[in-house]
């Protein structure tokens, strides 16, 4: 895919609308693209965080360890969003393992690449630090909700919407009629 | 001494601020602004639109959390301590109530007021954009770990007080004095689990 391919794709993720012309052809310069088969491992958790990546077409599964043998489901990437762009920031390992969901196609920034858009302290620097801060704003938003969730529901007996929204958030949408069993009313709900 | 120099002292021990040299500090005190509270004023209500970073120059304030029933404070901030930073940059609603429980000042910085300086492209507004963002790295994997938590049938750390309050006020750790929920999520999820192979 050439410069060019690419800065076109990058404008049509949302995340770059800010970004002028000038703006996405630089960022452009510097990506690569990737096409990954399903089931593909982009990158493990505990690994060191070498780039940062945004799905263009095709799906992202985030997974991390739930003990020693299980592994839950975090969250499906899909076009549009970024991911791997928390190591590079802060430089601790991955947190979670990404593995592509389907055959995908990605764009890969290196953390050298990062780092110089991250400090360089150029105007399109800024530009580049804002959204980064805001897309992890927005993630912690969203984990803030689900934590508030979990405490939520693990307090008092919860409502049905957070029970709902609960399960969505364990990763698995036929648990209702095991929780209403152990809270002893008809799985119907009625 | 003057409120200004006053400030800029307090300023320098603040770590979001600690890249900041004397010149960009003292930009950030001169568009900060002073507000008072008696004890039992809101300094902000969870769920309210406001866009400001404080710190709190004396006094005490709590912060709770309006949905939970304990009622607990999630955070108890003093002098030099910062609440509503992520604000700055993400400008939601925000996440937690604060009240001064004394005679409490703060410096207030405004989005607008940050606003302007981002736009003059201020080295002071890049320094703590990007300090924002590694605050928000940072914090993000502390509330991702609690989550996990949940799941991997750790006790969840309790929730840090004092310095960067803002955004990770959370959740207390659950009450396990018999309490049938969360072992029924606890059930659920492991039941998942043996399902997979």
């Amino acid at each position: 895919m050439s410069g060019r391919v690419v800065s076109m794709t990058l404008k049509r993720l949302s995340l770059f609308q800010d970004l002028d012309a000038r703006e996405l052809e630089l960022l452009a310069a510097v990506m690569r693209e990737r096409r990954v088969d399903a089931d593909t491992v982009i990158f493990r958790e505990g690994e060191p965080g070498n780039s940062c990546f945004f799905v263009v077409d095709g799906s992202v599964e985030v997974r991390k360890k739930v003990g020693r043998r299980h592994e839950r489901t975090l969250a499906t990437l899909r076009p549009g969003q970024m991911f791997g762009h928390v190591a590079l920031v802060d430089a601790w390992p991955r947190s979670a393992t990404c593995i592509a969901a389907e055959s995908s196609r990605l764009l890969e920034l290196e953390r050298q690449d990062f780092d110089t858009l991250f400090h360089s302290g150029s105007r399109f620097a800024f530009k580049f630090q804002e959204l980064i801060a805001r897309v992890v704003a927005a993630q912690l938003r969203d984990a803030n909700h689900k934590l508030n969730l979990l405490a939520t529901a693990s307090r008092a007996t919860p409502t049905d919407v957070e029970m709902e929204e609960v399960q969505e958030l364990l990763g698995f949408t036929d648990a209702s009629e095991e929780w209403a069993r152990m809270q002893g009313r008809d799985s119907t709900g009625a | 001494m003057s409120i200004q120099r006053e400030a800029l002292r307090a300023f320098r021990e603040i770590p979001l601020l600690s890249s900041l040299s004397d010149d960009e500090l003292y930009e950030i005190v001169r568009i900060c602004t002073m507000r008072a509270y008696d004890p039992g004023e809101f300094v902000f209500r969870q769920g309210d639109e406001g866009r400001s970073l404080m710190i709190v120059a004396s006094g005490r304030i709590e912060v709770v959390l309006e949905g939970d029933r304990t009622a607990d404070a999630v955070a108890r901030l003093g002098p030099g301590d910062v609440l509503g930073e992520l604000s700055l940059i993400d400008a939601g609603p925000r996440s937690a109530t604060a009240i001064a429980t004394s005679e409490t000042t703060v410096y207030e910085l405004t989005g607008e007021a940050f606003e302007t300086l981002r736009q003059q492209q201020h080295p002071a507004a890049y320094k703590i954009v990007r300090t924002l963002a590694r605050v928000a790295c940072a914090r993000l994997r502390g509330v991702n770990e609690r989550i996990e938590a949940y799941f991997d049938g750790r006790t969840p750390e309790p929730p840090k007080t004092g310095r960067f309050s803002g955004f990770d006020l959370a959740s207390q750790p659950p009450d396990e004095r018999g309490n049938s929920a969360v072992q029924g999520i606890r059930r659920i999820v492991q039941k998942f689990w043996r399902g997979t192979p």
